[in-house]
């Protein structure tokens, strides 16, 4: 911690020491707890995947296993083409976030920076998008996809979500702290609409749009729903639907639950991985770069 | 000359191009709803038919769960709205009448009289719930019918000989079987788990002479005295603790392994239920379902039906045919059976010696069969399985939220018979 | 702006605007016909006291969500924006419960909610209360829906807070700090209120979430026992797939966007009382 950057005159130093300590244990407490009730459900996860299938359901459930059984993941990969079902959801996941980050900066844009009439009419009908849940749309929404040919290719898994009103309203509310002294000293200096997104607010606006990114790959990764319903085969599947048919809802032969969780694990393994990486991003960048 | 020449060369060669053209073999989609080891068997079934035969191929795809309400009948419902539906569908049995009454399904009747082993005498009682205003649509799939698990270790050292006949004989018995654990609550050992879902609220209703609807099929008939008897014996037993029943959407699955961990001494589920009850380590057996003193036992069945959809081109509907008649016939309906443990189909799957001889290494697969006799179809209402959700909700509120029964069911009755008069 | 308004318009807006007819119709969906029969739909919404409980089980989700989600949220961002070594760890750690599958992380929570799981037994250090049956139990089945969503959610929130929180210009907080300000008079004057675009966000959207909650109703409760757990989106779920009542599963989209949109719209009214753009 560079004690300029953050702004402690260096002769306060030695006096503060016991309270950041104090703060700093604070600190580290409190994201230790979050962490491990957060954490308590995927160290389980991890855990039963190393076991026999019935452990799932034994009480009291052991952590630690007696016995550790490897094979659970070499069976789970091969229960399922999962191979195939990675390309998938990865391809058409990037893809809708490419799709989202162009549209929804667009979007803020107009809404931040042009005046229209019918601008908080428009803002109003894009927030309302956010509010209706799949149920809701999904049958006209498949006929529009069926009457487009589009079932079971990447275009339906990916078009209808390329819009998103949640990006649009996050990246407005980050376009909306920029100070106008900015963007009009921009203009005073001649640059159009282009220049100012390109140069001034899509910087600025870094972390909103990392976090958008972020987001919006977990929720369409998971999507289980929809792709159900517009795909058939596993050309096009994506890999939730690989995780739940390796469920049975009867009875029969009994659910694999041990290589259900390592599918799990590595299926969701790459997201906490790149999202470790991602946090980079995360990161503040200076305003007074822009300023001067 | 030339002329006649070129017509016969035509002619050659349209004939030799024709067998060419009729060989690309017709690719019907089939959509089923069961996953997990389930899964592995149709896939591997479905390559077994395509490399039979040249004329059909079918193309299976997983279509989501299967049961009422699920995301295989949500798919189904988009993909009618749509107008591209599959060729064939493991539809559940309940909502086979309510697609067949709009219109969605074929009708197989004729189809039926004609084959070699799908006539309607070839199966054994398990054509409940194919048929709809009086004609077929669909054939068994998969069958169950509700059995009665139970741990013979635990009765021997409890000193009991035999599984219960009657909820009397359950009732009396399982305060014997239960055990206060050692290690707390958690070690706790129930007599008896039931599942509370409407599957068995249909069997002790009816096993106790009562039924669900009236037989038009206009109103509710569960209000009574007759069906309320089970579910105050399961009341009852948890009061006294010595019964428990687990909640939400995974608690068959749950109370199943709660048997095989040996957190009951008893549990009724399903015939499906054998190759997951399979994994117990201690010896287990399957019985008959208890009935009612001095009533005859009437269960209903579960599972699914095969059905081709309705506005499919014709040969595409002769194709799906073909493949619903080699997944019934003997051979193939045995080999389901036993790497499944739903019930055998046809009469002449018990026939087959390997069959049979499975069958001897394993009793237990034999009850089921032997139950088939005792059951009997559900109401072929086109709403019943809406009803039947309504009877699910109730049954909750009664063993869950201890509502008083009888008020219960009456209140339930009205929003049912409110259900059936709506056009 | 094009694009976005077309995409928007065919996939969401337009099956939004078929469900108002529809609402008015009885229709079925396997026959794929139906028939005018103008409010009754609505009328039988208004006669149908399961329907009341479940607006009133989805307001409670949305407040027994939103606050802890906040309060949560803030106290965590606050937290990690310090720069705290091992922060990324942190933040990853809690963010891992928004990226688990469902079907994963609610066999798990079945256990830790079952009357001898592992909240009872947290619960009951600090209580003096002992077995609260849950998932079972009538009263209790949806605060635990409530806890399960706030577990999910809280690393999501978390990281749209952070990144409202390094929106922020460090010198605006060195300025105060050399002003004299301590921790606590930071946060509340200076950092919050710079903060509250990014609050207004988190609470707008985290109360269009919590009406839209499904999955985990469907896969812990199934909107029981009972009618405990029951939502206006379950409720919606069960007429439209269970009943197969498409028309009174319209209305009752109707019904939900409608008081979505109400809700939104007096909370971004409210919004000009508290969220400044620019100090």
């Amino acid at each position: 911690m560079a004690p300029a950057a953050d702004g402690q005159a260096v002769g306060h130093l030695p006096a503060l020491t016991g309270a950041r300590v104090r703060r700093a244990l604070a600190a580290h407490a409190t994201l230790l707890g979050g962490a491990l009730l957060a954490a308590l459900p995927l160290l389980w996860l991890v855990s039963l995947s190393l076991q026999e299938p019935e452990a799932v359901f034994r009480y009291p459930p052991r952590f630690i296993p007696e016995r550790v059984l490897w094979t659970s993941y070499p069976a789970a990969w091969r229960a399922q083409p999962f191979a195939r079902m990675y390309i998938n959801s990865v391809v058409t996941t990037t893809l809708i976030i490419l799709g989202q980050i162009v549209t929804s900066s667009l979007a803020a844009y107009a809404l931040t920076q042009l005046r229209f009439r019918g601008r908080n009419l428009a803002f109003l009908v894009i927030i309302s998008t956010m509010m209706v849940p799949i149920q809701a749309t999904f049958i006209p929404a498949y006929i529009i996809v069926s009457r487009l040919h589009w079932v079971d290719t990447y275009w339906a898994l990916v078009m209808p979500f390329v819009a998103s009103g949640f990006g649009i309203f996050l990246m407005r509310q980050a376009f909306l702290v920029v100070p106008q002294t900015l963007v009009e000293a921009a203009r005073i200096d001649g640059a159009g609409h282009r220049v100012i997104l390109t140069r001034i607010l899509l910087p600025l606006a870094r972390p909103a749009l990392a976090t958008m990114a972020a987001l919006s790959f977990v929720f369409h990764y998971n999507d289980f729903f929809w792709p159900l319903i517009v795909t058939n085969s596993a050309r096009v599947r994506t890999l939730p639907i690989g995780l739940a048919t390796m469920i049975l809802t009867e009875g029969a032969h009994g659910t694999q639950w041990n290589q259900v969780m390592a599918a799990d694990v590595f299926v969701i393994a790459p997201i906490l991985v790149a999202f470790v990486f991602f946090q980079r991003y995360l990161s503040p960048t200076a305003l007074t770069s822009g300023v001067k | 000359m030339a002329g006649t020449a070129l017509c016969l060369l035509a002619s050659l060669l349209l004939l030799l191009a024709t067998p060419a053209v009729a060989q690309a073999p017709i690719e019907i989609s089939f959509w089923y709803g069961v996953g997990g080891q389930l899964e592995k068997v149709i896939q591997s079934q479905a390559e077994k038919f395509n490399r039979s035969q040249p004329g059909v191929k079918v193309v299976p795809f997983y279509a989501g769960a299967y049961g009422a309400g699920g995301p295989m009948q949500q798919k189904l419902l988009a993909s009618i709205a749509a107008g591209s539906v599959p060729d064939v569908v493991q539809l559940e049995i309940h909502a086979t009448c309510t697609f067949a009454s709009k219109g969605a399904l074929v009708s197989l009747d004729e189809l039926m009289a004609k084959s070699r082993h799908d006539r309607k005498e070839d199966f054994l009682p398990v054509l409940t719930n194919t048929a709809c205003e009086g004609r077929t649509y669909g054939i068994p799939f998969n069958r169950s019918v509700p059995i009665l698990y139970w741990n013979r270790d635990r009765f021997q050292k409890a000193g009991i000989t035999g599984p219960p006949k009657t909820w009397a004989e359950l009732a009396a018995i399982a305060p014997k079987l239960t055990q206060e654990g050692p290690g707390g609550p958690g070690a706790k050992v129930f007599g008896f788990m039931p599942i509370n879902q409407w599957w068995f609220f249909q069997a002790m209703t009816w096993s106790n002479g009562g039924e669900m609807l009236t037989p038009d099929m206009k109103r509710a008939a569960f209000a009574s005295e007759s069906a309320v008897a089970g579910l105050r014996v399961w009341g009852d037993l948890i009061d006294r603790g010595h019964a428990q029943i687990r909640t939400g959407p995974t608690e068959f699955l749950q109370t199943i392994q709660d048997f095989v961990n040996e957190k009951t001494a008893m549990y009724w589920g399903s015939a499906a239920d054998m190759g997951a009850v399979a994994a117990a380590k201690f010896e287990w057996r399957a019985a008959l379902s208890p009935g009612f003193e001095g009533k005859p036992l009437v269960v209903p069945q579960g599972g699914a039906n095969a059905v081709i959809m309705a506005k499919i081109a014709p040969e595409r509907q002769k194709a799906a045919w073909e493949f619903i008649q080699w997944w019934t016939s003997p051979a193939e309906a045995a080999y389901w059976s036993r790497e499944t443990g739903y019930v055998p189909v046809v009469k002449k799957a018990l026939d087959d010696p390997d069959f049979k001889a499975f069958l001897k290494a394993n009793p237990n697969h034999a009850v089921p069969i032997e139950e088939l006799q005792y059951s009997r179809a559900a109401p072929p209402s086109p709403k019943y399985f809406q009803v039947l959700q309504l009877v699910q909700r109730a049954q909750q509120n009664i063993i869950s939220n201890k509502a008083p029964a009888l008020e219960t069911l009456k209140s339930t009755a009205q929003q049912v018979d409110a259900l059936l008069a709506a056009p | 702006m094009a694009p976005s308004l077309v995409l928007l318009g065919t996939f969401v807006v337009l099956p939004v605007l078929l469900d108002v007819p529809l609402s008015l119709m009885q229709y079925d969906m396997i026959a794929a016909s139906g028939r005018w029969v103008g409010l009754q739909n609505y009328a039988a919404l208004a006669a149908d006291p399961i329907f009341w409980q479940a607006v009133g089980h989805t307001l409670e989700l949305a407040l027994g969500t939103t606050v802890p989600l906040l309060v949560l949220a803030i106290l965590f961002g606050l937290v990690l924006n310090r720069r705290v070594r091992g922060g990324a760890v942190y933040r990853t750690i809690l963010f891992v419960p928004y990226v688990i599958p469902l079907v994963a992380s609610s066999i798990a929570w079945i256990w830790m909610l079952s009357s001898n799981g592992f909240v009872n037994e947290v619960l009951g250090l600090v209580l003096p209360v002992r077995g609260v049956t849950w998932l079972d139990s009538s009263t209790w089945a949806l605060p635990g829906i409530m806890l399960v969503t706030v577990w999910q959610f809280v690393g999501y929130y978390t990281v749209l807070v952070l990144s409202g929180l390094q929106g922020i210009p460090r010198e605006i907080e060195e300025a105060a700090r050399i002003d004299g300000a301590g921790e606590i008079r930071l946060a509340w004057s200076v950092t919050l209120p710079l903060l509250s675009p990014t609050l207004l966000f988190c609470i707008v959207v985290s109360v269009i979430a919590s009406f839209r909650v499904f999955d985990q109703i469907y896969v812990m409760t199934g909107g029981g026992p009972g009618t405990a757990t029951m939502t206006l989106v379950f409720y919606l779920y069960q007429q439209g797939f269970g009943f197969l009542n498409t028309g009174a599963g319209a209305s009752v989209s109707v019904v939900l966007l409608v008081g979505l949109m109400g809700v939104t719209w007096l909370q971004l009214r409210m919004a000009r009382q508290w969220v400044t753009y620019q100090l």
